[in-house]
């Protein structure tokens, strides 16, 4: 029979998909929801922390080449200038008591406090004739530290704001002048480019489980799947046909993601977009044969739908795709290196910043290609042996 | 191949539960043999095993000469289960035609048995309705189409008549009649006495145990008893 019986599954699934609105609709909005809700939750860095500035800088005299007489300098006013103004909104207060009161009652998340020979020292640490019996010469800054993500913003951009500051009267201190930053890949590579392909695959395998799983306790708890069994369907027709489709909608579902991504949030993709399809629908076929193999675990649909957390939550967190697999504790690593999404979220990164194609990322591919070999492979042996077709004569 | 269903000594356990033992049976090509007997007496299990869906535990069977189990046979086989087995998001043509491609049927052939087969359980006015709209009674009509679509030589009903009214399985039983005629077999299971009583042979099975086998007016002449009914409760009896 083969390939005849397969186009009919195929054909089959995709019309009760299609009578079924709210999973057509589950198929067509979920990928824009998640690109929705993770490019506009993660893309963006803090914006407008209030920060306090208590400036006590007594300033500095120096005399300029084409001015006569000394001037006075106040550093702390070029580091306030390099500060951009949209990430820290800075409100200037005489008192530092009154200032630190603000941070401690939580109305404002860092005071910067310039002491007042500020201007002097800082000179003096240019010209690198410091002298380390001075009072009051180091910048404090007092955090809120309980919110992180914040306090590393404040942090990184008042350091910012010295090391330009120190470049702007000393170049030969520039902190460009020591690191020589070259960007083998990924210039100006935002963290939505780092996760984009994470979120693509993490769609396919939410709507390929979900899908795959509902579909095949369906078709045995109806009957259905007894039918096709004392018919001339063979257990690898079933299985190719609900490859087809799946494969199918993965691949309407990836195109929609890049398309959206792309449109929105102007996501970086460098390399084929054929390659990095044929990657998603590799994957959704692994999947989909994981779906297959579990859905035999489950009595009803209930109990089906359980394992869908049970895949989505490890894929979520220890593939690699908002953290990257660095940041996890060594004795998790491992488990980070089992989950399929990882193979797939590093591919695909790979071809969308770097643009490279199946030969640097060949690792990843014969992993993926494996994984869908292996469970398509058993889920076929699973239902001749559910079908009774082990070791079935044939004349 | 006079015999087109031979089982000798099957026997099905489920755990403790004996759900067929030690069935012996011969249906000749052309009959339509009825199994009758109450809930959970092991007729769907023994219409299982004759599919190839269970494995038996011991004993052995045939069906249309090959020995059990064995795919050559599904596509000369009809099966219809007890549970409606449809699918529910499909219309009633769309189920038609996907049945009909699975058995490679021809796009001509599966437009002519969509016709017929509909015009036999009467759902032409429903054909493009959804299945899972219908009433119950016309999912099991749908269901008993979906088996016959292949003109099968033996047919394993496993109660096809439920939650239909009197008038259409009466024009059931005269179909069956008629596919008997030209030589299909036919192997029913019921609960409905008026039915057993036009099957050629009734097997009546009591806890996985054939308790007798023959005509009904054989039975009740055996027995004694004015009805077909009465022969059943007789039997059940006897075996007390």
């Amino acid at each position: 029979m083969g390939l005849r019986v397969s186009v009919a599954i195929a054909k089959n699934i995709l019309r009760q998909i299609s009578h079924d609105r709210r999973t057509v609709g589950m198929i067509v909005m979920m990928p824009l929801m998640f690109i929705f809700l993770f490019g506009y939750t993660f893309a963006g860095e803090p914006e407008n922390i209030r920060t306090i500035v208590v400036n006590q800088d007594n300033g500095v005299l120096i005399s300029l080449p084409n001015i006569s007489g000394p001037v006075t300098l106040y550093f702390s006013e070029a580091v306030l200038d390099n500060i951009d103004t949209n990430k820290l909104s800075l409100e200037y207060v005489d008192d530092l008591d009154d200032a630190l009161e603000e941070v401690e009652d939580g109305q404002a998340w860092a005071v910067i406090h310039f002491p007042l020979n500020f201007s002097l020292s800082l000179q003096q640490r240019i010209l690198g004739t410091q002298n380390d019996s001075m009072p009051d010469t180091v910048m404090t800054l007092h955090l809120d530290g309980s919110n992180s993500q914040v306090a590393s913003s404040i942090v990184a951009e008042v350091n910012g704001a010295i090391f330009e500051t120190i470049e702007e009267h000393n170049p030969d201190l520039s902190m460009s002048s020591l690191i020589n930053t070259n960007h083998v890949y990924g210039e100006n590579v935002r963290f939505i480019d780092f996760f984009a392909p994470g979120i693509i695959g993490l769609i396919t395998t939410m709507i390929t489980i979900i899908l795959t799983i509902v579909a095949f306790v369906r078709e045995r708890t109806n009957g259905t799947l007894d039918r096709l069994f004392v018919s001339p369907a063979q257990p690898s027709d079933i299985v190719m046909g609900y490859t087809m489709t799946f494969s199918l909608i993965a691949l309407f579902q990836s195109i929609e993601l890049v398309a959206v991504a792309s449109l929105l949030f102007n996501i970086a993709f460098v390399g084929s977009i054929f390659f990095a399809l044929a990657l998603i629908v590799i994957y959704a076929i692994g999947i989909l044969g994981l779906g297959i193999l579990l859905s035999t675990l489950a009595k009803n649909e209930f109990q089906a739908i359980q394992f869908v957390p049970l895949i989505f939550t490890p894929s979520i967190l220890l593939a690699g795709i908002l953290w990257p697999i660095e940041s996890m504790p060594g004795f998790i690593r491992p488990v980070s290196s089992l989950i399929p999404l990882t193979y797939l979220a590093d591919a695909l990164r790979s071809v969308m910043i770097r643009g490279w194609g199946p030969i640097e990322v060949w690792v990843q591919l014969t992993f993926l290609v494996v994984f869908a070999l292996l469970t398509i492979g058993a889920s076929i042996v699973l239902l001749k042996i559910k079908s009774n077709r082990m070791g079935f004569r044939k004349k | 191949m006079k015999n087109v269903v031979v089982t000798k000594n099957l026997v099905k356990k489920f755990g403790d539960l004996t759900a067929v033992d030690d069935l012996n049976l011969e249906i000749p090509k052309g009959e339509i043999f009825g199994f009758i007997g109450p809930n959970g007496s092991g007729k769907t299990t023994a219409i299982k095993i004759l599919c190839g869906l269970l494995k038996p535990t011991s004993g052995e069977s045939y069906v249309l000469g090959k020995k059990i189990p064995n795919t050559s046979i599904f596509p000369r086989i009809g099966y219809m289960p007890q549970e409606t087995a449809l699918y529910l998001d499909l219309t009633v043509k769309q189920t038609i035609q996907f049945f009909g491609e699975i058995y490679g049927l021809s796009k001509d052939a599966i437009a002519k048995r969509e016709e017929e087969m509909l015009d036999f359980v009467d759902l032409k006015a429903r054909r493009n309705e959804i299945v899972d709209n219908l009433s119950g009674g016309m999912k099991h009509r749908l269901s008993l189409a979906v088996s016959l679509i292949h003109e099968p030589e033996l047919l394993l009903l496993d109660e096809p008549t439920v939650g239909v009214d009197p008038e259409l399985r009466s024009s059931f039983w005269s179909y069956f009649k008629d596919l008997a005629s030209k030589g299909v077999t036919v192997l029913i299971t019921t609960h409905y006495m008026d039915e057993a009583n036009r099957c050629d042979r009734v097997g009546m099975i009591r806890l996985g145990k054939l308790v007798a086998v023959g005509s009904p007016a054989h039975m009740k002449e055996e027995t004694g008893q004015p009805s077909l009914e009465d022969a059943f409760l007789w039997y059940l009896r006897g075996e007390k």
